[in-house]
């Protein structure tokens, strides 16, 4: 049984913290940028600390999206929510696995239970399993009755389930594509810089979780490298559209410091691009 | 109003006059940068098309339509008249911009300065600007409060950039500035006083990998939002790398690993922990 704290937060969000676009040169200001928001934040038992949402081997930056979820096929989990945000419901609702009704995190006004409804100040169990076909990544999201604005504003995270025997990877770089205020988001954040810098070594596994959240579909392209679709088919860019997911995996052989990016193009101009770093053994 | 304290260390006015300049519009894929932008009455506005898509500029107040020009090409026009005038790339939807035309230009620091810091203007003024006068907005109208002259000694060798004048102004609290001429005003230009204390900082020698950052504001000021920044290549520019609440000594501390090397500031921020009221020197972090 696999316990995880997670809590939906009040907290102040920057889109793009150095102030600009690197690549082309254009400057925002705060008030541009900065805006009020939620997020979902992992917690250590009974809500008492918070913690980092992502290991910092990974990702340097945190808070978007919500705590990267571990799982193996086979485990059940109990996801401990407590809604701290003192002016709207929340609730977490999850992909992937299997659950009862009472579970599913979503608002059905006479039938859903407090799961998907989750009060200002409430607590919810959610009770998961992950099954044979739960091997994958996934996302989560808040399914209450304000999840239209809190979707917006990044109340979302990710499910990574391995199967049974499965190896772990050295890297696990979780990618969330989301329109965000007027820009276009890779983890809640626009532009070079300010997007996350992945880090690898020549060598290792790297495995990317992709995902897509909002009304648009997105391509996701990384520069200097490919993987194989489950056909044997190689491929360098990928498509997802509202709350698909999928993850990519190799071993890492190309140093040098790379770009990912949405390759559509428009949303490419407005920040949806990164930088993917990877250094010599 | 005395309560702008604002000083003068100008001369005489001998404007050399300013040459016409070109000034770049960079044309991208969906959107012009700068957006909205001032030139003096008889700059080249050049617009480049920096996009892997065709544009074209039509600024229709203006007289003006560059007709299509592709990827990697530029095109230009010269205004010689003030005014606003906005335009529009016919071939994007929403892509628009405007090029104001004035008489003069006023800059200067484009950030927060202390109060009561001394602050440099420059003015760009064409040739037979006549006399130029800076005015600063009293609450009750603009009063002049400085002349501007051209640069004292020049730069290190002596050079004077012609056509720029130059004022130094003392500026107590956020006051708007013009510059004025027979042939009328500049854009207003507002410099804004910052609300945060001055920050001194002070980094350790590294131990076991770690090394602390302190830094202490002057006046006292509990409670005020510092955070520290690091210049990352990485980053394309100055990185929030930690933030922390002023203590009762008007002290914090932070701790950082590795980044030797490394330019470091801290700044003190607004509510949203963006804003920035004011900044310390810039130190780098040694070997």
């Amino acid at each position: 049984m696999r316990h995880e704290w997670v809590a939906a937060v009040p907290t102040t969000w920057n889109i793009v913290p150095n102030g600009r676009d690197g690549i082309m040169g254009d400057t925002y200001e705060p008030a541009q940028t900065v805006f009020p928001t939620v997020v979902y934040r992992r917690f250590t038992k009974r809500w008492r600390r918070p913690l980092r949402n992502a290991p910092v081997a990974s990702v340097d930056h945190d808070m978007i999206p919500g705590p990267l979820l571990h799982a193996r096929v086979g485990d059940r989990l109990r996801i401990h929510f407590k809604n701290k945000d003192p002016n709207a419901p929340h609730s977490m609702h999850f992909h992937g696995v299997h659950y009862r009704p009472g579970s599913d995190g979503s608002y059905i006004p006479g039938f859903s239970g407090r799961g998907g409804n989750v009060k200002p100040g409430q607590t919810f169990t959610y009770k998961l399993d992950a099954g044979p076909d739960s091997a994958g990544v996934w996302p989560y999201h808040d399914h209450s009755p304000s999840m239209h604005e809190s979707l917006a504003g990044g109340l979302w995270g990710a499910l990574s389930i391995r199967g049974r025997h499965e190896r772990r990877p050295d890297r696990e770089f979780v990618t969330v594509f989301a329109a965000m205020q007027d820009f276009q988001t890779i983890n809640g954040r626009a532009f070079v810089g300010n997007t996350p810098i992945y880090r690898a070594r020549v060598g290792d596994r790297v495995q990317w979780d992709v995902l897509a959240i909002g009304d648009e579909h997105h391509t996701f392209h990384v520069h200097g490298h490919r993987w194989r679709t489950p056909a044997g088919v190689p491929e360098d860019t990928r498509t997802l559209g509202p709350a698909e997911s999928f993850r990519v995996s190799w071993r890492e052989d190309a140093p040098g410091t790379w770009l990912y990016h949405c390759h559509v193009e428009q949303h490419m101009a407005k920040g949806m691009i990164g930088i993917y770093q990877v250094s010599p053994r | 109003m005395r309560a702008l304290a604002t000083a003068l260390l100008a001369l005489l006015v001998l404007a050399a006059p300013a040459q016409a300049e070109s000034i770049f519009v960079s044309a991208g894929t969906s959107s012009f940068a700068p957006r909205e932008l001032d030139v003096l009455v008889g700059d080249t506005v050049v617009w480049r098309n920096n996009s892997l898509k065709t544009h074209n500029v039509q600024a229709e107040s203006a007289g003006y339509d560059s007709g299509r020009f592709a990827p990697r090409s530029a095109v230009n026009h010269v205004f010689p008249a003030t005014g606003v005038f906005p335009y529009v790339c016919t071939i994007h939807d929403g892509m628009t911009g405007q090029i104001g035309v004035f008489p003069l230009l006023l800059g200067g620091p484009g950030r927060p300065v202390q109060p009561g810091a001394f602050v440099a203007l420059h003015v760009r003024a064409p040739e037979a600007a006549g006399q130029v006068t800076i005015e600063a907005d009293t609450g009750a109208g603009y009063q002049p409060v400085a002349v501007p002259g051209p640069a004292e000694g020049g730069g290190h060798d002596g050079h004077v950039e012609p056509g720029t004048l130059h004022a130094n102004v003392v500026v107590a609290q956020t006051t708007s500035y013009r510059a004025v001429s027979a042939s009328g005003a500049s854009p207003e230009l507002r410099v804004e006083v910052s609300a945060g204390p001055a920050l001194s900082l002070t980094a350790a020698r590294p131990r076991a990998g770690r090394r602390l950052i302190d830094v202490r504001a002057r006046p006292a000021s509990p409670g005020t939002r510092v955070v520290l920044e690091l210049r990352l290549r990485e980053r394309f520019g100055w990185w929030p790398a930690a933030r922390a609440r002023l203590d009762r000594r008007s002290h914090a501390r932070f701790t950082i690993r590795g980044h030797a090397g490394v330019p470091v500031r801290v700044v003190t921020v607004g509510p949203d922990w963006a804003t920035v009221l004011s900044q310390s020197r810039v130190l780098r972090l040694r070997r």
